[in-house]
């Protein structure tokens, strides 16, 4: 019978207490540390550039099948037939990297993290991204460029954080 | 000659409560909101104005703007009716519920309420079967046999726990001797009556929250919802006026608690009385604000009743209560008087 009169305690209780809501978008959470947002492309270290070397492992491992990566390969230039003051033939010119065309459709991703595992170079990383609304589909199909831009400020945000938990090693 | 200083006065203290109601009610579906909210570990509404004060406005914006639809079947002239009744009738009950003590302001004595019938009791009892009939017509003209169907259980929970209302309040009038509600807040100036009627205090307040459809006895108003209920059919404006009713509805029965039992604008017994009449009207509205708090402190605690056992509650267990509680305060009564 005093169960009920137990139930007001509770409630009265629980209006003291501090809410436990968050209020977006004035305050946000944190992620944790292994959060899947969405996929980016991490930056090297010392050229800062993309580490994607086109091998189209992430395209094949993909159950949505979103990433569509095109290598366009670059023939290596001739040897070069001029001599340099000792007479020894120049080295020829550095070999131009191959161009490599790659698109996600983050619309249809599902956010597993396979491609980031497959990744042979640990190009790829999940980010903590998770705000991805656009005016239009258009915008929600990313490309290299946009990913590696969006891999930049992740690398930023979470500097300082473990090397491993960074990398996402399976 | 008419004394036009006079009706200056009582129609500036009836624009005063007009507006005080309609103000109150306002921000109490907003003190609603939050309070429940704080119960369930959230916030309430933050976003418009701060602290969310300005939600009750653009509630009633919201409301306004809204596509009045009324069915094609339905009876147009009860249909637009029925609404304004509980309305009507909850504030034209404010009109006996004084706010605080007379006071004089030079040399002319102020009465804080529109009038002072020797009945008032009686009159804000009357206004309650008054605003059934509210219910009944907007379950009719609604021409939905799901309306109706929830119209009827609302009535039928309504007229029975009205006579219960009126016997709880048997023993307060026999303590005070009078009807008239200034005279009852008079009557409390030694102890209050909640002390002498403390059974009679419990027999009203659930006949309050029973008069008022809220839980736990909001079955007219929730589990209907889902099928029907008589303001189904009703949107917008109209729809907003019966819940006008019902919060005015609520403040005026908090009023009343706070008037008979808890000895209206005097503050308790252990504290001297330094606020001076007309401001100890801040007594009155600290203890309708607990009745609020109470209100809603229900609602977010117990689920609600079936409606079989709503039924049972009042004839088989509240009625016979308030009936010794009437005897037993009449016989104490004449043993003391003796």
């Amino acid at each position: 019978m005093f169960d009920s009169v137990k139930g007001f305690w509770v409630t009265l209780k629980h209006f003291f207490q501090r809410p436990i809501t968050y209020k977006y978008p004035m305050e946000r959470r944190s992620m944790g540390k292994r959060y899947r947002g969405v996929p980016v492309f991490v930056p090297d270290e010392q050229t800062g550039e993309c580490k994607c070397t086109g091998c189209g492992l992430c395209a094949r491992v993909c159950p949505s099948e979103v990433i569509t990566v095109e290598r366009i390969k670059k023939p290596a230039p001739a040897p070069s037939l001029e001599t340099d003051q000792s007479g020894e033939r120049c080295e020829p010119a550095a070999k131009p990297k191959d161009e490599v065309k790659y698109n996600m459709n983050i619309a249809r991703c599902i956010y597993c993290g396979y491609c980031v595992d497959a990744c042979a170079v640990k190009a790829l990383a999940m980010s903590n991204e998770y705000e991805l609304s656009a005016p239009n589909r258009e915008d929600l199909i990313y490309d290299k460029d946009h990913m590696l831009e969006l891999g930049k400020k992740y690398v930023k945000e979470t500097e300082g954080q473990d090397q491993e938990d960074k990398e996402k090693v399976a | 000659m008419i004394d036009w200083i006079s009706v200056a006065i009582t129609i500036a203290v009836m624009l005063f409560i007009i507006v005080w109601v309609l103000l109150s009610m306002a921000y109490f579906t907003l003190f609603e909101r939050k309070v429940l909210a704080y119960i369930q570990d959230r916030v309430g509404p933050i976003h418009v104005g701060p602290w969310g004060l300005l939600q009750p406005i653009a509630d009633g914006v919201k409301l306004l703007f809204k596509e009045a639809i009324i069915p094609a079947k339905a009876d147009k002239w009860v249909f637009v009716f029925a609404p304004m009744i509980p309305f009507m009738a909850a504030v034209m009950a404010f009109a006996v519920i004084p706010l605080a003590g007379d006071f004089t302001i030079f040399g002319r004595t102020i009465h804080p309420y529109v009038s002072n019938v020797n009945i008032g009791l009686l009159f804000v009892l009357a206004m309650s079967s008054f605003s059934v009939y509210g219910i009944v017509m907007g379950a009719w003209a609604s021409n939905n046999k799901y309306s109706l169907l929830g119209g009827i259980r609302s009535t039928a929970q309504v007229i029975s726990y009205e006579v219960i209302l009126g016997l709880s309040l048997v023993g307060v009038i026999m303590l005070s001797g009078t009807f008239s509600l200034e005279g009852i807040v008079n009557g409390q100036n030694a102890v209050w009556f909640i002390f002498f009627q403390p059974l009679g205090f419990i027999i009203y307040l659930f006949a309050a929250i029973a008069e008022t459809n809220r839980s736990p006895f909001d079955m007219p108003e929730a589990e209907n919802e889902l099928v029907g209920g008589y303001h189904t059919e009703y949107s917008g404006f109209w729809f907003a006026f019966y819940f006008l009713g019902e919060y005015i509805w609520m403040l005026v029965v908090s009023a009343l608690a706070a008037i008979i039992f808890l000895g209206g604008w005097n503050p308790p017994p252990f504290i001297p009385a330094f606020i001076p009449a007309p401001f100890n009207v801040i007594w009155l509205f600290g203890k309708m604000a607990i009745f609020g708090f109470l209100y809603i402190w229900l609602r977010g605690t117990l689920p609600r009743f079936r409606y079989d056992q709503v039924m049972g509650l009042c004839w088989k267990i509240l009625l016979p209560a308030a009936l010794i509680n009437i005897v037993v305060t009449a016989v104490v009564k004449m043993w003391i008087g003796a």
